[in-house]
């Protein structure tokens, strides 16, 4: 009679009850005592059933209900497990009380996935009715059926299938994967929405995009795949995360990086993210416009982006691997002059000077030949390996990964190695309750080194610029073993640089260590106490603790006239530190969501909550420090071991941070067609003066999704069309320390007496302000999608406007005192764009093509500083002006070089030149004409470091087996600064010169391309003073990446006993099309993070070409 | 959460509003208007002596900032002219601050006094270096406490600049006359108030008030005071670092060695070549203070004073490099115990001869000249004692040599109008490549240098820039 599955659990599970005058609850809660068995019904029509009694032994459940539920009108389907009890319709009544009819055949088969895989659990229906069944871990069913009757085959994330049973027995379905479906879902704050129903500016990036990337962190994997987002990756030591814009540069003072939500909690600290093995990953939601921000309200100014991590779902418990293995190399060198060119030039430049010649450099036997470059560059290691477990029963979910990345550095003496686990698990405890932990900790290792910085520098920086400007006649080593230096040579002193420093003297003397651990994980407890209501209390505890220890060897020769080598250390070199960071936060959210309908047509859902975050920080620092195997040098050099350190200088600091917010959201549609949404929140933070601490952030957003209109059912190319608007207002208060609207004083100290008496002494901080406020983002967005020929096409365009009411650390004059600005609300700063995205399936045979392509323009503006200020602080090449965007580069224009005595009358001089020296162009003077001299009033807007666009490309293909993805992108109309040549200068030092340099002038006869002056200059700060020759332009297309993937086929698998594997080549920055010279990095900066100070690349750590192998497998 | 709950502060460090509470606080506010006076007088010397015939910048430090104004051609952009001018208001804010709360403690009244005219006489101080350096300066004299205000301030003529800053002097003429306290010896003193002031009288050209400041100074202490003001017998001794505040010193800026954080001056580092020579820490400096040649070659070979400088040859050239700052003890050029001195009794001396000569008396002027020379070991010509135009040159060279290296040089020659004509002719002599430049002179409106750029940028209704910078 019943319409039941028998599934093996069902019927393999006997029962015993003795119950006499029980309730129906009463039997369902013994039958549970005894098996695995839940169940569900509705409580309200279950009362109908009186008291019932049951006396059996070794009854399967089948025999049970029938006895319970059959004689009151009820029936129950049992799925594997789940057991659902309803009432028995009439009509159903009437059918089942016939006799069996005699048409009713067995039917049987198997559902398959695209590729062949057998799909567990996935549904089988008879049309119609609620007969039904389930299939099996072999993906196998057996339903009984009539000849009539239709089966529709579904399973979540497929397509539905109907097929008619017409005399078939056995029927074997293979489902396809419902694009739409996968796609339906964007997770947004505090929840998730249908990606149909949503009228604001979300992009999302799939794990399964970046799963093959050979980088480190998930930042890295989102570069070119998102429209609107800029990554610009100013630096490339191991580990490191580029700087991420959303829609541009909002603020000057504060932070202008995103809030990222990891797992529902929200953090400012990139480092957390990036902490994440990519492959963790479930999906980025990258949220663009403010209204989809606003529910976070007071930290999203500069967009959000949440990050869903991998969780476990129900059924085969399934293991994954992932590895990869391969080698890193520096992208690009630098062309250098080799031994014979730079001979050719000392010679020209000693002659200039008047100074004799040397021996040495007239004998090339003497030569040591080296490429400094080679030297400090290495071919590194990459490995990357990931070994995962997920699943779970259908009461609870788990999932568990390890991970483990080793990033050995191109440079030597660099590297990143991350250990990382990750767990999440959750669990129905009732049909009402479901809990759920998450735990992320991850350990990190570095060893940095300092690159940037000038060939002179004395302590471990310029290790770059030493590499390109050593001399490549000098070797690296001595005779004896020691590192060759230069001031420790006393004929090669005489000529050449003896501050410049041998580069990997540095390398291996500096051994700066960092020790990362961090904890994020947090327990939620999720509750449903009515349909439709959901109410959600999460809590996170997050700890961040990290260590620095910090030792520099005696051998270290710094350049100026240091005896230190290996055969003969100098213990007043040394330098040790020992430094801890400690971050705690807790952060507490909860929430309420109730979605309900009002008739069929009308859908609401509302949410509601409040959370609250504390935070605390402590820092100490310890120099020296002191340690057994490091014996420690003080300042009277006098040096001790650990017996008899005495610590010298010690800092400490402790800081801490509030803030609490409630929020409030509804969001409503029309048949799902007209969409409307609004939210409103109220934060509390601390890092605001006493008197405007609290800020409100309302939004708004509609949207019509006109391709669901029936006018529009005639054109059937058009699947898919929408136009959605929105505005919100969002805050920011990522600014630098914790207490910005209040100022301190520093302890400082003088030394009076005819004794040395020292005193103590404050100096005051500068500027406090009470009503100091958020700053705020006022963003419109406006945006349309649209998808044709089944969504095989379809593109995302929207338009934005923001505008940021700043606090800006607005500049003072200085004769107050006590402090160059004083921060306030004040100022404004407007980024109005334009992006595309569009993703195309160009052929989708056995041979699929598929394209994705975004680009971004943003238009960046400084609309207003303080009353009357027209520019920020910053005079030197970068410049910020008002009505100009962020990041002007400003320098002298060359005109050519001084040819002969004539020029040097003729022309306008900068300092003293003379003959041989780089000519500028005079543009003004005080009166704002030419007025024959060159000095701070001709140096003019030369470029700027904002791209007009960028841009990003990816190419999927797959044949059989075979899938292949390359990745492009690029950025167009940025100028870019590069100071890194100001050190290979053709100065009176005699150092290496680039390969360009071989354009210098030379003599009245030879001028050279009028871009290089004369070997040996005497005026040499006059000749690298800023000016268009050190100016490139920043644009560039990169292969980003292209990926080789090869399926092994199912028939293979079976053998080897694996669900899936596959193998793939991938290699990341494999080539860039670009002018720019150098290291061949435009994005390079020194001043990293920093919108007002970008746009000079001053020889950041070079990026690396990777070639990675590697293999993922699922067993 | 309840709004207290966001109530977070600083604990570790004193904030603005809770700092004035005490003596004490007074005090260490006042204290960094002394410890600001160490950036003041940093910059001071690249006025004072870089800028003069006296010192040069090796060119192989490749450091605009010093090649510009060594060869006189300073933009308003020179990051030195702009350090100069923050750090004198930086000490000129404390001493405001100062000034502003010392009502609002209890402490006792001579110590209120005391502590007052302490920051009266560092205000003056600054006031006057501001305005022989810059002309028409902003005047601030209260603290500024906002933005409005910072930017309400104009140039004030140079003449009501100085009527602030010989009332300033004036009343720190009040001040103690000495100290007994080892920890306050090293404060402005009552006759370090009237050494100033007679120098500010002197630059105005007001002889007869300079003649009264200057008899009071070597009047008092009186004699056979342990206090009293006086030549030391040895030249050298006046610079030792380890005799601090000796009795030759009036006013000076106080450095030592060998604390953590340092304590140390900066000058060796500067007067050393920016090569390998030499021995120990002094193998090499920055070169930013180097000795010309010109100025090495003015002392007579008997000349005590030569003991003060040095010279060593490096690879590219032979360096002359006072050693007013070695100090001998020190493990790093930054660390010298070497105080500033900015008044000693010697300057007393020259600048009472000035005056008597400018009052037409060069007879009167004589024996203070000749003090000076004696003990130099150089005999004094007697003719000068009836050459009144001669006797000004002789003082003139006489502090060349006898205040070399301590940052008089170029205020000395703008005193007397003598700047054009005497560095005019330096430039024109045959100086190296690496010494100065080709074709440089001082032209009328390089005599006082300019605002910082971006300070006039910050303030154009307010704040002028210097015609033709």
């Amino acid at each position: 009679v019943m319409n039941v599955s028998a599934s093996a659990y069902s019927q393999n599970t006997k029962l015993a009850l003795n119950l006499h005058q029980a309730s129906i609850e009463q039997v369902f809660e013994a039958i549970k005592d005894q098996s695995d068995f839940n169940f569900l019904y509705r409580s309200d029509l279950i009362k109908e059933i009186p008291t019932v009694s049951i006396n059996v032994n070794k009854a399967n459940i089948e025999k049970v209900l029938d006895q319970v539920l059959v004689p009151y009108q009820f029936t129950y389907d049992v799925y594997d497990k789940t057991i659902i009890i309803r009432k028995i319709e009439p009509q159903e009544k009437d059918e089942t009380a016939l006799p069996q009819k005699t048409s009713v055949i067995d039917v049987s088969g198997t559902v398959t996935d695209e590729n062949g895989q057998p799909i567990p659990g996935a549904t089988i229906q008879v049309k119609g009715t609620t007969k039904g069944t389930v299939t099996d871990i072999e993906g196998s069913y057996t339903i009984n059926a009539e000849d009539g009757d239709i089966l529709i085959f579904s399973f979540i994330g497929y397509e539905k299938q109907s097929i008619e049973v017409a005399h078939q027995t056995v029927i074997d379905v293979s489902l396809v994967p419902d694009m739409k479906a996968l796609e339906e879902v964007v997770v947004v704050g505090y929840g998730t929405q249908s990606k149909h129903n949503i009228a604001t500016a979300i992009a999302t990036v799939t794990g399964e995009s970046m799963a093959d990337l050979p980088v480190t962190n998930p930042t890295q994997a989102l570069v070119g795949q998102v429209s609107g987002v800029q990554l610009q990756q100013t630096n490339g030591a191991p580990g490191e995360a580029p700087v991420v814009r959303i829609r541009g540069n909002g603020s000057i003072t504060s932070g202008n990086g995103p809030l990222y939500v990891i797992d529902g909690y929200p953090t400012n600290d990139a480092n957390l993210i990036n902490a994440i093995a990519p492959r963790d990953i479930e999906s980025m939601d990258i949220l663009k416009d403010a209204a989809a921000a606003a529910i976070y309200g007071s930290r999203a100014g500069n967009g959000v982006i949440i990050v869903t991590t991998k969780k476990g779902k129900s059924g085969k418990t399934r293991f994954t691997f992932d590895g990869a293995i391969g080698f890193e190399n520096v992208m690009q060198k630098y062309e250098l002059m080799n031994a014979q060119e730079f001979v050719e030039m000392a010679k020209e430049g000693l002659t200039y000077q008047g100074r004799e010649i040397p021996e040495f450099l007239n004998s090339p036997e003497r030569w040591a030949n080296t490429d400094w470059q080679d030297v400090i560059f290495r071919t590194a290691p990459f490995q990357n390996y990931q070994l995962g477990a997920s699943g779970g029963t259908d009461k609870m979910r788990f999932a568990v990964s390890a991970a483990y990345t080793d990033q050995q550095g191109i440079i030597e003496n660099t590297f990143m190695k991350r250990y990382s686990l990750r767990a999440s698990f959750d669990a129905d405890i009732t049909n009402k309750l479901r809990v759920g932990v998450n735990l992320q900790p991850s350990f990190t290792q570095r060893r940095t080194q300092q690159t940037t910085g000038g060939n002179t520098s004395t302590g471990v920086d310029g290790i770059l610029a030493e590499a390109l400007t050593m001399p490549p006649i000098l070797p690296v080593w001595q005779e004896n073993g020691d590192y060759f230096v230069i001031t420790q040579d006393p004929e090669m002193k005489t000529i050449f640089n003896d501050e410049l420093s041998n580069p990997l003297v540095k390398l291996d003397a500096n051994k700066d260590y960092f020790y990362t651990f961090r904890q994020s994980g947090n327990a939620f407890l999720e509750y449903t106490p009515i349909t439709g209501l959901t109410m959600k209390s999460t809590f996170n505890l997050g700890i961040t603790a990290e260590k620095e220890e910090w030792y520099v060897e005696p051998f270290l020769a710094r350049g100026n006239g240091n005896t230190g080598n290996i055969s003969t250390p100098n213990l007043a070199q040394i330098r040790a530190r020992r430094q801890n960071t400690t971050n705690t936060n807790w952060y507490w959210s909860n929430t309420a969501t109730y979605d309900f309908d009002l008739g069929n047509s009308h859908h609401l859902t509302a949410l509601l909550g409040f959370d609250a975050a504390r935070q605390s920080d402590f820092f100490v620092s310890l120099e020296p420090r002191t340690d057994k195997d490091n014996p420690v040098a003080f300042v009277n050099s006098n040096v001790k071991n650990v017996q008899g350190a005495v610590l010298t200088q010690g800092t400490s600091q402790r800081r801490e941070y509030v803030f609490d917010a409630i929020f409030g959201r509804v969001n409503y549609n029309y048949n799902n067609k007209y969409l409307f949404s609004a939210s409103l929140r109220r934060d509390r933070s601390s890092r605001f003066g006493p008197e405007n601490r609290t800020g409100v952030f309302p939004s708004v957003s509609a949207g019509w999704n006109i391709s669901d209109e029936p006018f529009m059912e005639s054109l059937s190319s058009l699947s898919m069309l929408k136009v959605r608007s929105s505005y919100g207002e969002t805050g920011n208060d990522q600014l630098g320390g914790y207490y910005p609207w209040i100022t301190t004083l520093q302890r400082e100290y003088y030394v009076f007496g005819t004794t040395d008496a020292q005193v103590v002494a404050y100096r005051p901080g500068g500027f406090s302000n009470n009503q100091l406020g958020w700053e705020k983002n006022r963003q419109f967005d406006a945006g349309i999608e649209v998808g044709l020929f089944k969504d095989r096409v379809s593109l995302v365009v929207d338009f934005y406007n923001r505008n940021s009411n700043l606090i800006l650390n607005a500049d003072l004059p200085s004769i107050n005192g006590k402090a160059t600005s004083v921060i306030q609300n004040v100022g404004n700063v407007r980024n109005r764009g334009w992006e595309f995205a569009m993703n195309t399936v160009n052929i989708a045979s056995e041979f699929k093509w598929n394209t994705a392509f975004n680009i971004s323009f943003n238009r960046n503006k400084i609309v207003s500083l303080t009353s009357g200020q027209t520019q920020l602080s910053n005079q030197g090449v970068v410049r910020n002006y008002v009505g100009r965007p962020m990041g002007d580069l400003y320098m002298y224009i060359v005109e050519g070089t001084f040819n002969n005595a004539e020029d040097v009358v003729n022309y306008p001089k900068l300092g003293s030149q003379g003959i041989g020296d780089l000519r500028y162009r005079d543009v003004s003077g005080p009166e704002g004409v030419p007025d024959g001299v060159i000095n701070a009033n001709d140096q003019v807007r030369a470029g700027n470091y904002q791209p007009d666009f960028v841009y990003g490309l990816t190419n999927t293909f797959s044949y059989k087996n075979l899938d292949l993805t390359i990745l492009i992108d690029g950025s167009h109309g940025a100028e870019v600064y590069r100071s890194q040549e100001l050190a290979l200068s053709l100065s009176r030092w005699l150092e290496n010169g680039s390969k360009e340099s071989m354009g210098r002038w030379r003599s009245e006869s030879d001028p050279g391309n009028g871009r290089y002056h004369r070997a040996g200059t005497t005026n040499l700060s006059s000749n690298i003073a800023p000016s268009t020759r050190y100016l490139e332009n920043g644009s560039f297309l990169r292969v980003r990446n292209v990926t080789l993937g090869y399926q092994l086929p199912p028939v293979l698998l079976d053998k080897i006993q694996v669900q899936q594997l596959r193998l793939y080549v991938t290699g990341q920055n494999l080539h860039t099309f670009s002018k720019f010279g150098g290291f061949g990095n435009p994005q390079g900066n020194g001043a990293g993070d920093n919108a007002t100070n970008n746009g000079v690349e001053s020889g950041t750590y070079p990026l690396a070409r990777n070639i990675s192998f590697g293999v993922n497998l699922t067993f | 959460c309840s709004n207290d709950y966001f109530d977070r502060f600083p604990t570790d460090e004193p904030t603005e509003n809770t700092f004035f509470t005490d003596q004490a606080s007074i005090e260490q506010m006042l204290n960094d208007g002394y410890v600001t006076l160490r950036d003041a007088y940093e910059y001071y010397y690249v006025i004072g002596d870089l800028a003069s015939d006296d010192v040069y910048n090796s060119k192989f430090n490749n450091s605009s900032d010093h090649i510009t104004i060594n060869e006189s051609n300073v933009v308003a952009d020179n990051g030195i002219i702009s350090n100069l001018w923050n750090s004198a208001y930086a000490t000129i804010s404390r001493t405001n601050l100062v000034l502003e709360n010392i009502d609002k403690v209890s402490m006792s009244d001579s110590v209120r006094n005391q502590y007052a005219n302490e920051a009266k006489f560092l205000r003056g101080l600054m006031y006057f270096n501001l305005v022989r350096i810059y002309g028409d300066v902003p005047l601030v004299l209260e603290d500024v406490k906002t933005q409005e205000e910072a930017l309400s301030y104009g140039r004030e003529a140079v003449a009501n600049v100085y009527d602030q800053i010989i009332a300033d002097f004036t009343d720190a003429e009040k001040l103690p006359a000495f100290y007994t306290d080892n920890a306050d010896i090293g404060r402005a003193t009552r006759y370090a108030a009237k050494g100033m002031l007679a120098k500010v009288y002197l630059t105005l050209k007001r002889y007869s008030e300079a003649n009264a400041k200057l008899e009071q100074v070597m009047a008092s202490p009186p004699t056979g005071n342990a206090n009293a003001y006086h030549l030391l017998t040895s030249y050298a001794d006046v610079f030792d670092a380890a005799n601090p505040n000796n009795a030759e010193i009036i006013f000076a800026v106080q450095f030592a060695r060998g604390f953590t954080p340092s304590q140390g001056n900066p000058f060796v580092q500067g007067a050393m070549a920016n090569e390998d020579i030499g021995t120990g820490v002094l193998k090499r400096g920055t070169g930013t203070f180097l000795m010309t040649e010109d100025l090495a070659a003015s002392f007579p070979n008997s000349d005590k004073r030569r003991g003060m400088f040095s010279r060593l040859d490096g690879s590219r050239r032979s360096y002359v490099f006072t050693t007013k700052y070695y100090d001998e003890g020190m493990v790093s050029t930054v660390d010298a115990g070497n105080d500033w001195i900015v008044l000693r009794y010697a300057d007393i001396n020259l600048m009472y001869a000035e005056v008597q000569n400018e009052m037409g008396d060069p007879g009167a002027a004589y024996p203070f000249l000749q003090a000076v020379r004696t003990r130099a070991g150089l005999a004094t010509d007697e003719n000068l004692k009836t050459d009144q135009a001669a006797m000004r040159l002789a003082i003139e060279q006489e502090r060349r040599l006898e205040l070399f290296c301590e940052g008089h040089r170029w205020f000395d020659l703008s005193r007397t109008d003598r700047l054009l004509t005497v560095m005019n002719s330096h430039f024109q002599s045959d100086l190296s490549n690496d010494e100065i430049g080709t074709d440089n002179m001082v032209q009328d409106y390089e005599l006082i240098f300019p605002i910082p750029r971006f300070q006039v940028n910050l303030n154009p209704e307010n704040i002028d820039q210097n015609d033709q910078y």
